[in-house]
């Protein structure tokens, strides 16, 4: 018996790994799937370590109220992680992320969730690919915890 | 103010640092680009994407082979825990700011750009300069500054791979409530894991009243005008209006004029079922407090006999209660 690793979960039935968008198959105003991201403790310190980010605020709770936090939350470098797994997950392996600008709001503290959407914002036929601008919205219990457009390169074919 | 006037010094000396161009000492990343770092990156991230693991699919697109997340640009030259750069320009300011006591820090801004796929076997260096520094603002995480720092990204040939802003505020924390913190053994302040039961309000009236059960007293308010006596502390006597006072000395004895049990809510510091009373002192006036630790409210009976003790609650805190002496007078 094979053993199932992590990286398995996501193919389809048929083992291989989903269809990348191309260029045509995009249009500004297009809506990217929701996803929900769960904000618990073990998340925010599994990636904090994971980006090697050993700020107390990221796992020590009693250090992060004495500096006037209500828990731990989420580093930033997790949060862009996230917002870019967010596009790719939707995008396709095919799609090579260029850029990333984001803003940071309401921090994700531990026990909530925080819910992310988009929507393209622009697209520019390069020639032998396109180049896609996507806003992306985290919202959380408190409101937005992060805001900001991702830029990608996709495909003209598949 | 000296302290405020360091501070301010501070401040100016961080400021000298920014806008400056120096990029400070290189920063080389630990490990090179690496597959056991990715690994563990895309499981705490649950980021599936086979371009990061999976060779063979990779090989197929036009990745070209296996890449690294480009969200973990920053990763690879992170310090280990807690190893600052001493000398760099983020010290430099940053750790004046601390200094200075803006010692909490949270990230506001975060641009990438990816100049291009980073990929397995490449060593990665950092270079860092303050960009930016803003005066002094109010937010609602408290007074602060927002500092703007530039990372360039560079691979093994120094050629630059990727470049990194963040925006950071520097700020003040809140000033926490008294009794939130409190000194431990080796002088170091730290967290309160257990709370603690909520202090008595003291003002001009009431002071007396702690300052005598600190000795070990129960003291009553004497109207210095008609020397009636009164509690609980008010400013002026309410029968002849007279603002003069003075205080004497309770025998501590009373009875049980009243009281209920209290079983919810819980409260820091105290055990419950929780007898409070209300007791008539031989001095003819009435008040309340708890019954001493250990009482069974089952015990406790109107027009029982009543004896004050003094109850150390934590070590900062003692509170008059009430033993019961004798049966209740039926």
């Amino acid at each position: 018996m094979t053993a199932i690793t992590d990286t398995d979960r996501h193919r389809d039935t048929d083992g291989a790994w989903p269809a990348s968008l191309t260029f045509d198959e995009i249009a500004v105003g297009d809506a990217l799937p929701e996803a929900v991201i769960d904000v618990s403790t073990k998340t925010i310190v599994a990636t904090a370590i994971a980006s090697r980010d050993y700020q107390d605020v990221h796992h020590d709770r009693d250090l992060a109220q004495q500096r006037g936090s209500k828990d731990i939350f989420m580093n930033i470098l997790s949060s862009n992680g996230f917002v870019l797994r967010f596009v790719t997950d939707w995008a396709g392996p095919e799609a090579i992320v260029k850029q990333a600008n984001i803003r940071l709001g309401v921090p994700n503290y531990a026990g909530d969730e925080m819910r992310m959407t988009g929507q393209v914002t622009e697209v520019t036929d390069l020639g032998d690919e396109g180049q896609v601008a996507i806003a992306v919205r985290g919202a959380n219990s408190l409101g937005d915890h992060v805001t900001g457009t991702v830029t990608i390169t996709v495909p003209k074919e598949a | 103010m000296r302290m405020a006037a360091d501070a301010r010094e501070l401040v100016d000396e961080a400021r000298r640092h920014v806008g400056t161009g120096d990029y400070g000492a290189d920063k080389v990343g630990r490990d090179p680009v690496n597959q056991a770092m990715i690994n563990h990156w895309c499981q705490a991230l649950e980021d599936h994407n086979p371009i990061y693991r999976d060779a063979d699919f990779a090989a197929t697109t036009r990745h070209g082979g296996l890449v690294a997340p480009p969200a973990m640009l920053q990763t690879w030259t992170m310090d280990a825990p807690g190893k600052d750069d001493p000398d760099g320009p983020q010290s430099n300011v940053l750790g004046r700011l601390d200094a200075a006591g803006y010692t909490s820090v949270v990230a506001t801004n975060y641009e990438h750009e990816y100049l291009r796929e980073l990929r397995l076997g490449e060593r990665i260096t950092q270079r860092s300069t303050i960009e930016d520094m803003s005066e002094e603002k109010q937010t609602g995480l408290g007074d602060g500054y927002f500092v703007t720092t530039r990372h360039d990204y560079l691979d093994d040939d120094g050629e630059l791979v990727g470049i990194g802003r963040m925006r950071l505020l520097k700020f003040k924390p809140p000033e926490r409530p008294a009794g939130a913190t409190k000194g431990t053994a080796n002088g170091q302040g730290t967290a309160d894991r257990t709370p603690r039961r909520p202090r008595p309000a003291i003002n001009e009236d009431n002071a007396y009243f702690w300052e005598g059960v600190a000795r070990g007293q129960l003291l009553i308010q004497r109207c210095g005008g008609c020397e009636t006596l009164r509690h609980p502390p008010r400013p002026m006597c309410d029968r002849c209006q007279s603002t003069e006072w003075d205080t004497v000395t309770a025998s501590g004895s009373g009875t049980v004029y009243s009281y209920v049990v209290h079983h919810h809510p819980p409260l820091p510091g105290v055990t419950t079922p929780h007898p409070v009373l209300l007791v008539e002192l031989a001095e003819g006036v009435r008040l309340v407090a708890q019954a001493a630790i250990g009482t069974d409210p089952e015990d406790v009976e109107i027009g029982q006999a009543v004896e004050v003790v003094f109850e150390q609650i934590d070590e900062e805190l003692t509170v008059p209660a009430f033993r019961l002496t004798e049966e209740a007078q039926r």
